[in-house]
């Protein structure tokens, strides 16, 4: 693999992102409703015991769990298919170019658009909480981002597959969206239900909410806003006390790390193994 | 500089080459020809190394499985439709020459040569048709590779940059790239081509200079027939009792199916049977093997 076509196809990929109107809509939405949240509450008021920066990125924990796993799916989900439907793929495969490293520049393209409009949205914030002099909690404002970027490389590698194994636009949007509401609406239903009828205890409980990207994104921001775990629920206090705020911050980091690697991986597998043939 | 060997392209059931075996030499334009689903486009993508395939396809001595980056750096490809990012025209010549990592510096002088110049700082959206497979064009020359792969490269444009285009092949063939041309039109054949190969059913058929092509499959043309309004039964009824197949394309205008060889035949049979034809015009476009 050549590092410098990785890198011209990624930069090409994020200018591509970048003017997608799809792109650009989801990034104006996401900013303009951070802003909205932010100044929904009075910027004096305290909630669930947050104030200023802290108070933001937990309003914000919720938009970004239905934005970046939508943007990461659905954008990730397309990248080759497209390629594949317009025909620039084999094009591009008729060049001195391997599919591992197309694949991995997209990924790479992609991946930082998303952190741009990420760094967009909380950047805009930041100004304005800045200007009314609120500065607490800044360092768990900055970790927010972080793991909200972690949370878009992950469903971005889950969008991958999809777009890997199909040569139809339509139909890879059609599955993101399938999986984005698997993810963030039937999961939980799911690890409830399981809960319930197969009396899970908190352990199990906890591990397996946590398996799930968005849920792992969820509790660490939390975590990292809050001394007070008692909001993470039963399983998330049983974790805590059990193996230790830290430990449980690595569990769920290594959950969002998994979930970036294994579908980036299986991406891979299939587009430059299984499926070698680009007619 | 290209050798094939008993290349076959299996898709499910179907066989779409049949152990074909050829070589092209250093500096040759080779065409290939053939009907729709003769394994054109397959052996071209086979040459691509885009489709798995049994057989061997060797570029300067280098087996293109084994040596793909290798081999495609000394490719460069036209495809049929152009298959273009939506960026700017300037900024997609540096894309693609600095994926092969040639000078970027040329993109100016390369605009100039496919009269795109003009056009450089628009998407390839607001290109016409005529403008993209210029730019395809570009593309090929900014690589500036010694193989050259066209298929059916002119199969959408307008009859001015189709010869604009023609040109610039010819040209690069004489300054010395082996070049494979895919085409359906026996006039651009005959313009760029030393050599036919001709496919039928993923066979090859036929592996010759044009010329031989010509006199031993007789492929059929069409010669249009431009005639006084009064002569147009007549002529017609004098060409279907000789069988051949007449139809026509507007008023007074008959076109007449023939071997390539009796075209002076059939005027001289019009013509010791009292007609004059205004004009005609032979139209060798579409190919038919017989």
């Amino acid at each position: 693999m050549e590092l410098n076509k990785i890198l011209l196809i990624g930069q090409k990929e994020s200018r591509e992102s970048l003017r997608n109107r799809w792109f650009i809509v989801y990034a104006v939405s996401f900013s303009a409703l951070a802003l909205l949240l932010l100044f929904i509450g009075s910027s004096k008021s305290t909630i669930g015991g947050y104030t200023g920066f802290g108070r933001t990125a937990a309003s914000l924990i919720n938009l970004i769990l239905l934005f970046i796993p939508l943007i990461s799916l659905t954008i990730g989900s397309i990248a080759i298919s497209v390629e594949r439907e317009n025909k620039t793929l084999p094009y591009l495969l008729s060049h001195p170019v391997s599919k591992s490293e197309i694949l991995l520049g997209k990924y790479i393209g992609i991946l930082i658009s998303i952190w741009l409009t990420l760094i967009f949205g909380f950047g805009i914030s930041g100004i304005v909480i800045s200007t009314q002099g609120i500065g607490q909690g800044l360092s768990g404002y900055i970790m927010v981002m972080l793991l909200s970027g972690l949370l878009a490389s992950s469903f971005l590698s889950i969008g991958f597959i999809v777009s890997v194994m199909s040569s139809r636009t339509s139909k890879s949007v059609g599955i993101a969206v399938f999986l984005w509401l698997a993810f963030l609406i039937f999961g939980d239903l799911g690890v409830m239900g399981s809960a319930i009828s197969m009396d899970l205890g908190p352990q199990k409980l906890f591990f397996l909410t946590a398996a799930n990207p968005a849920e792992a994104f969820k509790i660490a921001s939390i975590l990292t806003l809050s001394q007070r775990v008692e909001i993470l629920g039963p399983a998330g206090v049983y974790a805590v006390r059990v193996f230790g705020e830290t430990l449980v911050f690595i569990i769920l980091l290594s959950v969002l790390f998994f979930w970036t690697l294994i579908p980036l991986m299986i991406s891979a597998l299939h587009f430059c193994y299984l499926r070698r043939e680009e007619k | 500089m290209i050798k094939i060997k008993g290349l076959t392209k299996k898709y499910d059931k179907t066989l779409a080459i049949n152990n074909v075996s050829f070589e092209i030499k250093n500096g040759e334009a080779v065409a290939l020809l053939g009907p729709n689903g003769a394994g054109k486009s397959t052996l071209v993508k086979c040459l691509l190394g885009l489709l798995d395939y049994n057989g061997e396809i060797f570029v300067k001595n280098l087996e293109i499985r084994a040596n793909s980056k290798k081999v495609k750096s000394l490719i460069s490809y036209v495809p049929q439709e152009p298959a273009l990012y939506d960026m700017k025209t300037v900024e997609i010549m540096r894309f693609y020459s600095s994926l092969r990592k040639k000078d970027p510096e040329d993109t100016d002088r390369i605009l100039e040569i496919v009269g795109l110049s003009e056009h450089k700082n628009k998407f390839t959206s607001e290109l016409s048709g005529g403008m993209k497979q210029r730019l395809s064009f570009a593309l090929a020359l900014i690589t500036n590779s010694p193989v050259l792969i066209l298929d059916e490269p002119t199969s959408n444009l307008d009859s001015v940059s189709r010869e604009d285009l023609l040109e610039l092949t010819k040209k690069l063939k004489n300054e010395g790239k082996t070049i494979i041309f895919s085409s359906h039109r026996l006039d651009e054949v005959h313009y760029i081509s030393d050599r036919i190969v001709y496919l039928e059913s993923g066979k090859l058929i036929k592996d010759c200079r044009l010329e031989e092509f010509r006199e031993e499959l007789g492929y059929r043309i069409r010669l249009n027939l431009y005639l006084k309004s009064e002569q147009v039964d007549k002529t017609r009824n004098l060409l279907q009792e000789k069988r051949y197949v007449v139809s026509t394309s507007g008023e007074n205008i008959l076109n007449v199916e023939i071997q390539v060889r009796e075209k002076v035949d059939v005027i001289k049979y019009l013509l010791q049977n009292g007609i004059d034809p205004v004009d005609f015009v032979v139209d060798e476009t579409s190919l038919d093997i017989h």
